[in-house]
């Protein structure tokens, strides 16, 4: 009777426990085997296209300082502000230097007069003619003199240089008052800039940087579609911009003029391999600073499959992706995670070109809910 | 026949039978051992088995590669079973699809067999003997015979690729009615007419006489019934197209392709209730294929 309350048990227990197995066997599933997201390989070229934001920049552009310690007594301009050549700018206050010219011009009259006296002290040395020694000393310090008074001479010249030219700060050339760092009032000394211009004839520049196999697709001298976007527009009269293509902005043409390794350059969002890329735009109405981007399309060379960065891997061996295999079984299909190594193409920012190793009827597995090694059985999402 | 002659002849008898339900049982105990392997093991051992299949040749091209059985694995592990029981959904309804389909027709045929047993054993009318030789004709054809015409009844009733069509034939199976027959047969008809004569009625009898002298005999037909029907292929085969509605032992008739592992455990697990249910009913089993048996 034992035996049978056992064996009674046991078949209870075997059935009850598949019973449980069973209304939980969905949840038990997704417990134990690792998610994951997977996707067929498109086949073609990578889209290695680049587009990038910058501020244009012009060319050129001459910072400006005063040439005395003066103060600034009319601004001429505005920030922005077209200016032709000889336009003036500033205009300081230069009785600072007016003052030294004058002391200048004093002691140049007082050496002239040490001059006259100490001629007139030689004459009677020479009338007398018998103190050699006594005469040639004079005539030496008659010449020290003469030389001191040439150096007074040009000091009096470079100040009324100075003043005459420094007075009034004029436009070097046709161009943009790019910056301007001083306001009426304000003290400047030599050497500070107060105020840059912006030349018109040496063009713009967009500079950005890239990195990737995307920059190293470009070529010097490449085109490049550098489009303006209208409500970047500084806050201008613009009463002689062009009228803008298109409801957005407008597009210009532009030439990639250097390519530059920017290693060197901290910040680059790329890293150690990010690039500087300069290009040169064209158009009429720019100002410097207008937010521009630049779009140049382009393709990677070789074709393949392209497949999500994230799912490639690399280790000792290589680089490689985690292919989803069914095997059929009676009881359904069951996935694994098998690794495949690859030949990897040219990469972008998200997709990377696969040259060998792949077909393309595989899925590759693009995410998964934890590390997955070679052999490990996935459940497909 | 000297004494030692008779004794060295039931030796001699007695190791050719042992020796034979070794055979016999050898697939089951390696089955039973093999499913604690682990996976790795297996395809060590049986890698052979597994790239001959997987080479999509022909079935009747065996493995050149002779195959080593392993008796004991060398890290019994029950990751197999886990991976059963918790990886595979599909091996869960399976099995509960053979519970759907075997339990109405162990019950079925049962209570079929015993109340008609009672009427070709027990009752008098004109035609029973012809009447129940017919029935039994059906047993002794061949089961596959009555495929076709099954199907075709099956088709009639609109009761293709549903349960149906394997449990009701299933219930009406000539077996329960012949061997409960048999049984009620054994019982003296001076029983059921003191119970007559006592005023009791069909019903009464039956139900107050029959049945709980029939135990044993409905005991041994639910175990026989069970592992007929808890084995079938053919019949899910033609009447259930849907992969996910088949039962258990169409999946093992498959498990040749790949995942031994699984296939091992899967195995064992579906060999369980029929192994149990077997030792809870032993006696009964005996019992009731004796009488039948002796009686019959």
């Amino acid at each position: 009777m034992k035996r049978k309350t056992a064996l009674r048990w046991a078949l209870g227990l075997f059935f009850g426990g598949l019973l449980v197995l069973t209304f939980l066997s969905n949840t038990i599933q997704s417990l134990s085997l690792p998610k994951v997201a997977v996707e067929k390989p498109t086949v073609g070229s990578l889209d290695l296209s680049i587009s990038e934001d910058g501020f244009l920049q012009p060319a050129y552009t001459a910072p400006l300082v005063p040439l005395g310690n003066w103060t600034v007594t009319t601004v001429h301009v505005k920030k922005s502000d077209h200016v032709k050549k000889g336009d003036p700018l500033l205009t300081f206050d230069t009785t600072t230097t007016q003052r030294s010219l004058e002391d200048e011009k004093t002691r140049y009259e007082q050496l002239q007069i040490q001059y006259l006296q100490m001629q007139e002290a030689l004459k009677p040395l020479l009338r007398q003619g018998d103190d050699e020694d006594a005469i040639e000393k004079q005539k030496q310090d008659l010449q020290v003199k003469q030389l001191d008074m040439e150096i007074e001479r040009r000091q009096i010249a470079d100040l009324e240089k100075q003043i005459r030219d420094g007075e009034v700060l004029r436009a070097p050339f046709d161009g943009i008052v790019s910056s301007l760092s001083v306001e009426a009032g304000a003290n400047v000394s030599p050497g500070q800039s107060v105020c840059t211009v912006a030349s018109d004839a040496s063009g713009y520049q967009l500079v950005f940087s890239a990195s990737g196999d995307a920059a190293d697709a470009l070529q010097l001298g490449g085109n490049v579609k550098v489009a303006i976007a209208a409500t970047d527009m500084p806050q201008t009269e613009g009463k002689d911009l062009p009228a803008f293509n298109g409801p957005g902005g407008r597009v210009l043409d532009g030439k990639i003029s250097a390519i530059e390794s920017g290693s060197g350059q901290s910040g680059g969002e790329g890293g150690s391999d990010a690039k500087t890329v300069t290009v040169d735009v064209s158009g009429d109405g720019l100002s410097p600073g207008l937010k521009a981007t630049a779009n140049i399309p382009q393709q990677s060379a070789s074709p393949g499959f392209k497949i999500p960065v994230d799912a490639l891997h690399s280790d000792d061996s290589g680089s490689y992706v985690f292919v989803a295999t069914a095997k059929e079984g009676p009881l359904g299909s069951s996935y694994y995670a098998v690794k495949a190594y690859v030949n990897t193409g040219e990469q972008s920012d998200d997709t990377v070109v696969i040259l060998s190793g792949l077909s393309p009827d595989e899925r590759v597995v693009t995410d998964s809910s934890e590390p997955l090694s070679d052999g490990d059985r996935i459940r497909l999402e | 026949m000297t004494a030692v002659a008779r004794h060295a002849g039931i030796a001699v008898r007695l190791a050719l039978l042992a020796a034979l339900a070794a055979l016999a049982l050898f697939p089951i105990a390696l089955t039973v051992t093999n499913s604690f392997m682990s996976e790795r093991e297996i395809s060590h051992h049986y890698g052979a088995l597994q790239s001959s299949d997987s080479s999509g040749e022909d079935a009747a091209d065996m493995p050149t590669e002779r195959v080593s059985i392993r008796w004991v694995p060398e890290v019994a592990t029950l990751k197999a079973f886990g991976d059963v029981l918790l990886n595979r959904p599909k091996f869960l309804t399976l099995f509960w699809n053979s519970v759907r389909l075997t339990a109405p027709i162990v019950l079925g045929q049962t209570a079929v067999g015993t109340l008609a047993a009672y009427a070709f054993a027990k009752l008098v009318f004109p035609g029973r003997d012809k009447l129940f030789f017919l029935y039994l004709l059906t047993m002794l054809m061949p089961f596959q015979v009555t495929l076709v015409p099954n199907y075709l009844v099956a088709k009639q009733l609109g009761m293709l690729h549903s349960y149906g069509a394997i449990i009701w034939p299933g219930v009406f199976a000539a077996f329960g009615v012949f061997l409960m027959r048999q049984f009620a047969a054994g019982i003296p008809n001076s029983y059921l007419e003191a119970a007559r004569i006592d005023g009791a009625g069909h019903f009464r009898s039956f139900f107050h006489i029959v049945l709980p002298l029939v135990k044993p005999g409905m005991t041994a037909l639910m175990l026989l019934a069970f592992a007929d029907n808890w084995n079938m292929v053919e019949q899910p085969l033609l009447f259930l197209t849907e992969p996910f509605r088949q039962p258990l032992s169409v999946y093992l008739a498959q498990i040749v392709s790949g995942e031994q592992g699984v296939a091992f455990a899967s195995s064992v697990l579906y060999m369980t209730p029929m192994v149990l249910l077997f030792l809870y009913g032993e006696e009964q089993l005996v019992e009731g294929i004796q009488r039948s048996g002796v009686k019959g």
